[in-house]
């Protein structure tokens, strides 16, 4: 709070982003994404839901990893007498859906 | 325009959606990122935006539920359903995308099953699993399973064999399911029903359908990669043993049964 008053420091934007930031709603940051988990128990609108607990939130820096965990299951499951067409169709849309709801951890924050 | 009651002051509603339009835009672009297309000339920004200001109009603080988690997904949709409105939906932006159609269809209606890949979740974590990495990989062994079922779907379809996904080996498998978890693949997977719905159906609670769900995939996934069909069928949940018995006097034989004759 001391350090809204007027510093070099404070002119530039990480210090503002910081700032607003903390005040952001949505930075509650990786406690807002554990708060997701709480809220779904509160809220029980969905019914069962309150009873299963999501992964922690995947971030874009993960998608290598995640493609190449796609790539590793897809090959366990289709071994080499799929065709490579099929193969493609069903590995590429799994990581489209999953990379749909990739942010930066910077946006998660 | 559907009027909105709002929990919230007009000047608390303005705030949220300055202070998020930026998170919102990335929403938007990473559902362009993923299916290659224009976030700004597609119109995904745009919808984006909209969802935000109808999400920041609706938000109350008062059930405990951060703004971004409450509205990420309702904003993810309006990304998504805005794409598959875009002139760019079949083609993509990218010359050598043309063929990503189909997968652009098939994740689509992957989004629409697995809901929780919106907010960059994966699905079916069970409570006591601690090992991230497991429960990301069994995940994606259901979504692999998934996209399967859909495209077989797809190649039951299609005109051209050629073009068409090999469905063959999937609907063997499945037809050797017991008749209600038949009757679940089917109103899921081809008739395009939520499991909600199913569980409305049923009359049960959705979380029973969800779980008998991801015991079929499991079993789905290791019947497929083994080449072979001699692991232990998923047992029916006490919780839908009386569903099962009402569709087995209902139906002799389940969908995939059928449609193998």
């Amino acid at each position: 709070m001391i350090k809204k008053i007027t510093d070099k420091k404070l002119d530039k934007v990480k210090a503002t982003q910081e700032n607003d930031k903390v005040s952001d709603t949505g930075t509650v940051s990786s406690v807002s994404n554990v708060s997701s988990a709480k809220a779904v128990d509160k809220a029980g609108a969905i019914s069962g839901l309150g009873k299963r607990r999501p992964t922690r939130t995947m971030t874009l820096e993960e998608r290598e990893q995640l493609f190449k965990i796609v790539n590793e299951e897809a090959t366990k499951l289709f071994g080499s007498k799929t065709a490579k067409k099929d193969r493609e169709l069903v590995e590429g849309a799994v990581k489209m859906a999953i990379d749909s709801g990739l942010l930066s951890k910077k946006d998660e924050e | 325009m559907q009027e909105i009651k709002s929990v919230i002051s007009a000047e608390e509603a303005e705030k949220l959606v300055l202070e998020n339009q930026g998170w919102a835009e990335s929403v938007a672009r990473s559902v362009a990122r993923a299916w290659n297309l224009d976030a700004e000339q597609d119109g995904l920004l745009s919808a984006a935006f909209e969802a935000l200001i109808f999400c920041s109009r609706r938000f109350d603080p008062k059930m405990g539920v951060p703004f971004r988690g409450y509205s990420r997904k309702r904003i993810h949709e309006a990304a998504t359903e805005e794409s598959r409105r875009s002139k760019n939906w079949k083609s993509g932006i990218s010359p050598h995308s043309k063929g990503d159609h189909k997968q652009r269809e098939i994740s689509s209606q992957l989004l629409d099953l697995f809901p929780d890949l919106r907010d960059g979740h994966m699905p079916f974590l069970e409570q006591g699993m601690t090992d991230d990495i497991e429960g990301v990989r069994l995940a994606i062994r259901q979504l692999l399973v998934g996209a399967s079922l859909l495209a077989s779907r797809q190649g039951m379809a299609a005109m051209s064999p050629e073009e068409a996904f090999d469905c063959k080996k999937m609907i063997e498998v499945a037809a050797e399911l017991d008749l209600m978890h038949q009757v679940l693949l089917w109103k899921t997977y081809w008739e395009g029903l939520s499991l909600r719905s199913v569980a409305t159906e049923w009359e049960t609670d959705e979380l029973n359908v969800m779980r008998e769900h991801k015991a079929v995939l499991t079993y789905l996934f290791k019947a497929l990669s083994a080449n072979k069909i001699n692991f232990e069928k998923p047992k029916i949940r006490p919780a839908l043993r009386i569903i099962a018995q009402k569709l087995k006097k209902e139906m002799k034989d389940g969908p995939f049964t059928q449609a193998l004759k």
